[in-house]
């Protein structure tokens, strides 16, 4: 799951949650410029598919844009 | 009570007496005086009123032929101008929970007060515990007669025109609603007693119930991602420009599904947001915020992830009931593993 709300998603139990941009736009940033902005969405979906080949024990937190994304761990609580 | 008390009660096939699973079909019919349950309620309400008419109906034929039957039940009372309509109880049968939970909407709709009864986990509870004054059961009719004296003293106080109280207090499920009302004392005092009697160890009534989220169990990481046919769901309020399917901006009761098939993107010209939970402008101009279908078509081409499933999943997921969303969440995913789709990206704004 792809949320700006990420806390309130480890909370309610989601397993894997990207942070996303904002809750207007989720999946990037009109104000970064075009460019920028897709390449910063493409980096919040590159996590969200890394998330899917990584093994989770419960809600975790993967956060774009990370060269070596390293899951966080943030249980709920 | 200065005046008699009119109350028209409304029961199933089963215990109206007609019959059992094989006269589920019965119409709409209409008896005089009390019938079944309604006989145990007219002796608790004595001489304070007077079980007009027993409506009966079976649960295939409501629930089938729900409009027509629900015009007939209405119909039938109306000659009675009842005071107050009683359903139930319904316990745990699932169509009849559904019927008790509709004829009480209805007659309240009517502006007659309606009570019913059914078990906590009836699908009837799920549908109308907003709208509906539900009184819980057990699953099976052995607590009849104490679920009737809860719901005569509830159905006098709503006929009077009186304000029920809390559900606890009273004992009929909470409908959610929240009403202002002064307290004996601020609440900083009724927290701080609530700490002391919690740290003593002594019993303590939180004013804020909290229902603990479900734990669900993690899926397993998908071994090669360029094998996986990948869905994208959203519930920002995605909807083809200008609503053609007139979806609602909140608490949808489903979800819509569109074809995206060789779609490079999402554009503002062909999609937009509806959404009441959030300002729409930003990803109505690029619906990619929402749903990342152009991001994930990069992936998709340079062969990360195998083929993006060709249908998208789309609603507005503001003010929607955690019972629901379980639902739709549910059907989601039969409706996705059906089809063959590995994994899913979720927008949620």
């Amino acid at each position: 799951m792809i949320s700006a709300i990420y806390d309130l998603a480890l909370t309610t139990g989601a397993n894997r949650v990207i942070r996303g941009a904002r809750i207007e736009h989720v999946c990037g940033d009109p104000d970064l410029g075009e460019e920028k902005d897709f390449a910063y969405g493409l980096e919040i979906v590159r996590a969200a598919l890394t998330s899917l080949q990584t093994q989770v024990s419960g809600p975790t937190l993967f956060e774009p844009g990370e060269p070596s994304p390293t899951p966080e761990m943030a249980h709920a609580s | 009570m200065a005046e008699q008390l009119r109350v028209v009660y409304f029961v199933n096939q089963f215990f109206g007496g007609v019959g059992g699973e094989e006269k589920a079909n019965t119409p709409v019919e209409v008896r005089k005086g009390p019938i079944g349950p309604a006989r145990l309620f007219q002796q608790l309400l004595g001489d304070d009123g007077a079980i007009e008419a027993t409506i009966i109906c079976g649960d295939n034929y409501f629930n089938e032929q729900r409009e027509q039957a629900l015009a007939d039940v209405t119909a039938a009372w109306t000659d009675y101008r009842p005071d107050l309509i009683v359903a139930g109880p319904a316990f745990d049968a699932g169509r009849y929970g559904i019927a008790c939970g509709a004829v009480c909407v209805a007659a309240q709709q009517s502006g007659i007060p309606a009570v019913t009864a059914m078990h906590p986990e009836n699908p009837g509870v799920l549908t109308y515990r907003r709208e509906a004054v539900i009184v819980p059961t057990s699953a099976s009719p052995i607590d009849m007669n104490q679920v009737l004296p809860v719901m005569l003293r509830i159905g006098k106080t709503l006929a009077a025109g009186g304000e029920l109280g809390p559900a606890e207090a009273e004992g009929y499920l909470g409908r959610g609603l929240r009403k202002t009302a002064t307290r004996e004392e601020p609440g900083y005092k009724r927290a701080v007693d609530m700490l002391a009697r919690k740290l003593k160890g002594e019993a303590f009534h939180t004013e804020v119930p909290f229902q603990a989220p479900e734990v669900v169990q993690p899926a397993q990481p998908i071994a090669d991602l360029s094998k996986a046919s990948i869905a994208l769901i959203s519930t920002g309020g995605l909807i083809p420009i200008g609503n053609p399917d007139r979806q609602v901006s909140g608490n949808p009761d489903r979800y819509y599904v569109y074809p995206i098939e060789g779609l490079p993107a999402l554009t503002g010209a062909d999609w937009e947001a509806f959404h009441g939970g959030y300002y729409n402008q930003v990803a109505s101009d690029n619906p990619n915020y929402i749903l990342p279908l152009s991001h994930l078509r990069r992936f998709e081409a340079e062969g990360t992830v195998g083929p993006i499933y060709p249908r998208i999943i789309t609603l507005p997921g503001v003010s929607t009931p955690v019972e629901k969303s379980k639902r739709l969440g549910a059907q989601m995913a039969r409706e996705l593993e059906e089809a063959g789709v590995d994994a899913c990206i979720l927008v949620a704004t």
